[in-house]
C-alpha cells in the first residue's frame, strides 16, 4: 500500500499551513509532544519495571499496571495527535526518511502489542501467569517503546 | 485451551520475534555507524 498521496495531501492541508506559518504554534504542539513523550516513556518504564520486579515492590503489579496502562492511553493521544501535526510540516522529506517508517513500524508494533496482548493478559491475575513470561513482557514492552523513541530521534540525524 | 493460554502463547511468540528483529534493526543500524566512522577515517 503507498501512502504517497497521504503524505501528498498532508504536506499542502491546512496543517501543513499552519505549522510552516506559525513557528510559535509548532513549538507549543511540540511541547506537547515531549511532555506525552516523557509521559508515555514514564509509564512503560514504571509498569515493566515492576512486572520484573525492580520497583514498587511493596504494591501489586496488578495495580501498578491498572494505573500506568490508564495514563499511557493519555499520553499516546497526546503523542499521536501532535505527531500528525509535527510530520505535517515536513511531510514529504519523512517519507522518504527511512528512520521515520522504523519508527513507525515500531509504533504500530507497540500499539498492538500493548492492547491486544498485553493488557488483556495482564487483567488476569499475575499469579496465576507464568512468570517468565511476565517478564518477557515487559522486556518486550520496553524494547519496543525505547526503538519507537531512538528512531524518532535518529529522524533528525539522517 | 483457556483465553489465558492462547494470550500467553500469543505473547511469547510476538516477543521473540519482536526481540529478534530488534536485533537485526539495531545491529544493521550500529553496523552502517561502524562503517560510517571507518569512512571518516579514510579521509
Amino acid at each position: 500500500m503507498d501512502l504517497y498521496p497521504f503524505f501528498d495531501w498532508l504536506d499542502t492541508s491546512m496543517l501543513a499551513d499552519i505549522s510552516k506559518a506559525y513557528g510559535g504554534v509548532f513549538a507549543v504542539v511540540q511541547m506537547f509532544h515531549l511532555l506525552g513523550m516523557s509521559m508515555l516513556g514514564g509509564m512503560v518504564l514504571v509498569g515493566d519495571l515492576r512486572l520484573l520486579n525492580v520497583l514498587l515492590k511493596d504494591v501489586p503489579s496488578e495495580q501498578v499496571i491498572e494505573n500506568t496502562q490508564k495514563w499511557f492511553t493519555v499520553a499516546l493521544i497526546v503523542v499521536m495527535t501532535s505527531g500528525i501535526f509535527m510530520s505535517s510540516a515536513v511531510a514529504m522529506k519523512l517519507y522518504y526518511n527511512q528512520m521515520f517508517w522504523a519508527k513507525m513500524t515500531s509504533l504500530a508494533l507497540g500499539v498492538t502489542f500493548v492492547y491486544a496482548i498485553r493488557r488483556p493478559l495482564l487483567k488476569f491475575n499475575h499469579d496465576t501467569i507464568n512468570p517468565w513470561t511476565i517478564k518477557l513482557l515487559a522486556v518486550t514492552s520496553i524494547s519496543i517503546w525505547f526503538t519507537v523513541a531512538a528512531s524518532g530521534r535518529w529522524i533528525g540525524f539522517s | 485451551m483457556s483465553k489465558q493460554v492462547i494470550l500467553e502463547r500469543v505473547a511469547i511468540a510476538f516477543s521473540i520475534a519482536v526481540i529478534c528483529a530488534g536485533i537485526w534493526f539495531w545491529g544493521e543500524q550500529i553496523r552502517y555507524v561502524l562503517e560510517t566512522l571507518a569512512l571518516a577515517e579514510d579521509y
